[in-house]
């Protein structure tokens, strides 16, 4: 056990540091010379072309491209993220400072979207081919079509503006947390609903399932005992992906809501071409989905006992 | 406990400027307002027992800004914590507050006395110290020469007498020095980097967080007349659109900054009544001459510089994408600050035909895509603009399309907007400057002139040893209000007639939208300079 | 967040297809199928939209009208007018070239860049395959939308970085959809057959493996198409994507927010618009996948 999530961890560790590289060459991309914009910040005022040498020197801006990026690393895995050329600050401090507020949605989101998931999915599938079962498809499709700040707006005029039942945006009691949830849980639960529901069809369909019924096993304890839990273990791979994808990308529904979370800070960064706030995001996130990865496979080998005795590990949701 | 990490970049030098003085400046760019009209009526109704109001405010000041700190309980929201020696009043005159009168005191010294009555909110007695460690503050204010007032600017005469002398000669000390940046401290108090500070205005800060809100409550030792409210909770909404319908779900009581071209919507609203001030601030255009390195950019041609002008039509924009909720105005200032001599500015008129004309003979020839070209290269123009509605843009985008000019527009955050303003990487800024002040050469000053601060004047300014630069320095030593309004005037004429150094669109009233149960507004042109004490709740 | 879920689990999925499918079955079985009907329905009538734009158009898309703005639908302006008194209509009509045409460019382009690297390092295995492999793992590993808001940031706000950010990062699905298909394909005799006639590797790439990798790849860009147009709107939203006074219809939502109230048809329409172009891509797709591969279909 222990040495196959050793085994995984490593086989992450290249992912990771290819998400690092992706991020430092970003600073090459952007325009102007990075020395340049970080004193521009710094000094407020234009750095002398001394200034600019020195920096150059202190910081080994003239280094061999392999050296920097070492140093980059380095840096990396001493919590170092760069600094934000708007605040002055650490680029993770500002960033884990607004990691609780974005948790704060992604969290309830997640669980409503699963659980809507699961609900309709296993309906739709024990039900197949019936009206509901049409409904909840088409529903999925439409639902998947939709872009999201398209739907935020939409709840916004029907919720806010209409009935006058919720705050429009903003931090502040529970409340206000329901429109951006629910924007978050309908837009990504479409693509878990069709997983769940061919996942369980693909059960239903298995012989242990069709031995456990000729045996007279009461359909209920079937559906419940066994074939739910092994139909969810795809779904909850793909859910705890989404996941990862959720906690970094919810800059759409923070910046409808006004909601001061990572996301909306990273859009904010972006106007301020604040690029140290970038590139550190995207370290940020790419450890985000290392982590998430590693403990999707720690379920997993709980889940799925076969997995330990495999244990090669080529299940990765995607 | 809002303290952020690390001002490391407090160490900036002040450029010393002599014009640092006019430009009480940073004002620049807020919201204005102010309030003459209805002081909201409700006479008929009863106060009710809860006295509380919800502000829906934009944009956190003291965030938005970090390169440029701002001091969260004064300035550019002003909470009415905190108080200057002087007042500025809704008509752009002068009030006596914390001081009860002054004088000249010398070539470049005014002397304050100040009122004995006056305390601050733990109880202690206002002296010439407070104000001393006070105007020693402003030095560290961290934008680049914002203050006018050098080290030991303020010389402690008595207890209750104070002489503050600018560090270049400049006689618009008393009539800068009612900016909200001078509200008097008590010594140690630090705005810039903590709210909880003890001043002497009606209301006491109770807790500040970053991107939420500013809540301050009755200061029960005020020494004026007590407030009506018990308790302001300043709500921060950047976004326009969601300030707007916060009032109508009923999340905040009053917004402030009710955009023009959405305010039809509010208006029949039930329940919901709008209040608007006198102009206090201009939509205009600011027209880059230079670069940051000096060199020349298109718009150095004053026949294109006319064209634009010319190619707008600020009817159509003030009473169409406006909806009518503004002023036709030919000044970049409120035209009240010059008094009677306002009409000394005259504009250039709206004529696409002569735009056409002056573009055609500065050799600028439309071509097979309509838009004009000189040896082959396209006439295209940058607009960068801030905290206006990109509708705005894209109306003098539209407009100058007509004329065969391609604008470019490019959406920047606060920040990276001050860069371009800074470094002249734009040719036309939409912007909305608001008069904070008395000093009615105060925006020429910043934004015109030689040595100005606040940005860099050279992109704008005629240039040295110009009939403009004459006139505007000419107002430094003006001694008599209305000999001073005159020459503003005048200096104002050469920039908007002659010139074309500043394209006026509109001038703006404050609006504030609120319940109706929300009376004794006294809405101030200049939102810096807002006042809260009148207001009262009804049932 | 439409974004980056759509077509994780589809495009995932129809990537396990590997198997040989004669090319004309799919369109009659497309045909037969009403929700696939209506996604080429869908789709044709939005093509159509943006070709004959300026036949269709009743105003100039740019003409602003300051006086007439945020009208209501007339004679004159059959969806009203936005918030400069331009043509709605002829805004949304003009907006379908850029909002599909930089989409379908942008699938086309991606889609041959990531068949070529595909192929080659599915063909060539070793060092050349480890490596793209591992480049597509770290572009896969992210949300779509992290990494088009890292790339657009920092090169800056506009359209043709936008679509530079759609390219590159996009080609990653397509090439590792393209690489298992030629490792499968290559396994088969008939590929180690021309290898043992000795077949030049351009000639054997060409003649056996590129027809058994169109079919899935053209699913995988009927699925994606959908996921480009959302991704356009969601950069045009956030101001990022194309710039004033262009209409494309994410940046049209953009400006429209000030009038969510006064005038929600200025982001209902653009909505729709979206709406329905990926509701026709994704329905499409899905009819593309099912017709090829019925064993994925959704009657099963």
């Amino acid at each position: 056990m222990t040495g196959y999530v050793l085994r995984r961890l490593l086989s992450l560790v290249p992912t990771w540091l290819g998400i690092s590289l992706l991020a430092f060459l970003l600073a090459t991309l952007s325009p102007g010379d990075p020395a340049q914009l970080i004193l521009n910040a710094q000094l407020d005022q234009p750095p002398t072309p001394v200034q600019i040498e020195a920096f150059r020197e202190a910081n080994g801006l003239d280094d061999p491209f392999l050296v920097q990026y070492g140093s980059f690393v380095a840096g990396l895995l001493r919590g170092d993220f760069g600094t934000s050329f708007r605040t002055g600050e650490p680029v993770l401090g500002e960033l884990a400072a607004r990691f609780p507020s974005t948790l704060q949605i992604t969290v309830p989101a997640f669980a409503l979207a699963l659980l809507l998931a699961i609900l309709i999915g296993v309906l739709s599938a024990l039900r197949r081919n019936s009206l509901a079962d049409h409904t909840s498809r088409v529903a999925a499709l439409v639902s998947d079509s939709v872009p999201s700040f398209v739907l935020a707006y939409l709840l916004i005029i029907v919720f806010s503006v209409q009935l006058g039942l919720l705050p429009v945006a903003g931090k502040g009691g529970w409340d206000h947390l329901v429109l951006p949830v629910l924007t978050l849980a309908l837009a990504t639960t479409a693509s878990l609903i069709r997983l769940t529901r061919s996942s369980f069809l693909e059960v239903l369909g298995e012989d242990y399932v069709r031995t456990a019924r000729a045996m007279g096993l009461h359909w209920r304890t079937i559906v419940f005992r066994n074939a739910l839990k092994n139909a969810l273990i795809p779904v909850v791979t793909v859910a705890a992906l989404l996941f990862a994808g959720f906690v970094t990308g919810t800059a759409i529904v923070e910046t409808v809501f006004a909601w001061p979370g990572v996301g909306k800070f990273v859009v904010d960064s972006i106007f301020a071409r604040d690029y140290a706030v970038i590139q550190g995001f995207v370290v940020f996130a790419g450890t985000v989905f290392v982590v998430v990865n590693l403990l999707v496979d720690l379920l997993y080998v709980r889940l799925d006992p076969r997995v330990r005795l495999s244990a090669t590990g080529g299940h990765r949701g995607r | 406990m809002w303290r952020r990490a690390g001002w490391a970049r407090s160490s900036v030098g002040q450029r010393p400027l002599r014009w640092t003085a006019l430009l009480l400046g940073a004002a620049l760019v807020t919201t204005a307002c102010a309030g003459s009209d209805d002081a909201g009526g409700g006479q008929g109704d009863a106060p009710a027992d809860i006295q509380e109001l919800v502000v829906g405010y934009s944009e956190d000041p003291w965030v938005d800004s970090e390169s440029d700190r701002k001091r969260i309980p004064s300035y550019p929201l002003n909470a009415d914590v905190c108080e200057t020696l002087v007042h500025l009043g809704t008509d752009y005159q002068l009030e006596p507050t914390l001081a009860t009168g002054w004088e000249q005191a010398g070539d470049n010294t005014f002397r304050f006395t100040l009122d004995e009555d006056a305390t601050f909110s733990d109880g202690r007695p206002l002296t010439a110290e407070d104000v001393e460690y006070t105007m020693d503050y402003t030095v560290q204010e961290p934008s680049t020469g914002f203050s006018f007032l050098g080290a030991d600017s303020a010389e402690v005469v008595d207890e209750r007498t104070v002489e503050i002398t600018p560090e270049e000669p400049n006689l618009r000390l008393v009539e800068q020095i009612n900016h909200p940046t001078y509200s008097v401290l008590s010594p140690g108090d630090d705005p810039l980097n903590d709210a909880n500070v003890t001043c002497t205005g009606p209301f006491e800060v109770v807790s500040y967080t970053p991107e939420q809100e500013l809540v301050v409550e009755r200061n029960e030792n005020y020494w004026g007349e007590a407030p009506e409210l018990d308790k302001i909770t300043f709500r921060f909404f950047p976004d326009d659109t969601t300030r707007v319908l916060a009032l109508q779900n009923g999340e905040v009581d009053l917004i402030t900054d009710v955009p023009q071209g959405i305010l039809a919507t509010i208006e029949d609203q039930p329940g919901i009544k709008i209040q608007e001030s006198s102009v206090g601030n201009v939509t205009m255009i600011y027209v880059a001459r230079r670069d940051e390195a000096g060199t020349p950019k298109l718009l150095a041609d004053p026949a294109l510089r006319r064209a634009v002008a010319a190619s707008i039509d600020t009817e159509a924009f003030v009473n169409g994408v406006l909806g009518g909720n503004a002023e036709v105005i030919d000044t970049v200032s409120p035209p009240a600050v010059l008094g009677e001599f306002a009409d000394m500015v005259q504009g250039v008129d709206y004529n696409p035909a002569e735009a056409e004309r002056l573009l055609d003979e500065a050799g600028w020839p439309r071509q097979g895509d309509g838009i004009r070209a000189k040896d082959g290269r396209p006439l295209t123009l940058e607009i960068v603009y801030a905290r206006i509605d990109l509708t705005v843009a894209e109306f003098v985008q539209s407009q100058l399309r007509e004329v065969g000019i391609d604008a470019r527009i490019k959406q920047l955050d606060t920040g990276a907007y001050s860069d371009a303003i800074d470094s002249g990487d734009f040719d036309l800024d939409i912007s909305q400057p608001s008069q904070n002040d008395a000093n009615p050469a105060f925006l020429l000053a910043l934004r015109w002139t030689l040595d100005g601060s606040g940005a860099n004047t050279s992109i704008l300014s005629p240039g040295p040893g110009t009939t403009y630069q004459t006139l505007v320095e000419r107002t430094l030593t003006a001694t008599d209000r209305t000999e001073l309004q005159r020459q503003a005037a005048e200096a104002m004429h050469e920039l908007v007639d002659v010139e074309v150094g500043g394209i006026p669109l509109s001038g703006n009233y404050r609006i504030f939208a609120m319940k109706d149960t929300v009376q004794g507004v006294e809405l101030h042109p200049s939102g810096t300079n807002q006042r809260w004490a009148s207001v009262f709740r009804t049932e | 967040m439409a974004v980056e879920v759509t077509g994780v689990d589809r495009v995932g999925r129809s990537a396990a297809s590997g198997d040989v499918v004669p090319l004309q079955r799919p369109v009659r079985g497309l045909l037969r199928d009403p929700l696939a009907a209506t996604g080429l329905a869908l789709v044709t009538l939005l093509v159509l939209g943006a070709v004959l734009a300026p036949l269709l158009s009743p105003h100039d898309p740019g003409a602003v009208d300051a006086i007439d703005r945020l009208a209501g639908s007339s004679w004159e302006h059959p969806l009203g007018t936005d918030e400069l008194g331009r043509d709605m209509l002829s805004r949304l009509l003009y907006g379908a070239r850029w909002s599909l045409g930089i989409a379908a460019l942008a699938t086309v382009v991606v889609m041959v860049i990531g068949v070529l690297i595909g192929v080659v390092a599915g063909f060539y295995g070793g060092v050349v395959d480890n490596l793209v492999m591992r480049i597509v793992d770290v572009l896969l590993a992210l949300p779509n939308l992290v990494l088009y808001l890292a790339i657009v940031g920092t090169l800056g706000p506009g359209v043709e970085n936008v679509f530079l950010a759609l390219i590159a990062i996009s080609w990653a699905s397509y090439a590792r959809v393209v690489r298992g298909l030629v490792l499968s394909v290559r396994e088969r005799t008939f590929v180690r057959a021309s290898l043992s006639l000795g077949a030049g590797d351009g000639r054997l790439m060409l003649r056996h493996i590129l027809p058994n990798v169109v079919a899935p790849v053209i699913v995988l860009a009927s699925l994606q198409a959908g996921g480009m147009i959302l991704a356009l709107a969601a950069l045009g939203f956030f101001g990022l994507g194309a710039q004033p006074p262009t209409p494309e219809w994410g940046t049209m939502i953009n400006q429209s927010r000030l009038f969510l109230q006064s005038a929600p048809t200025l982001m209902i329409y653009p909505g729709l618009a979206i709406s329905l172009a990926v509701l026709g891509l994704n329905l499409l797709g899905d009819g593309i996948r099912d017709a090829y591969d019925p064993r994925l279909g959704r009657s099963r």
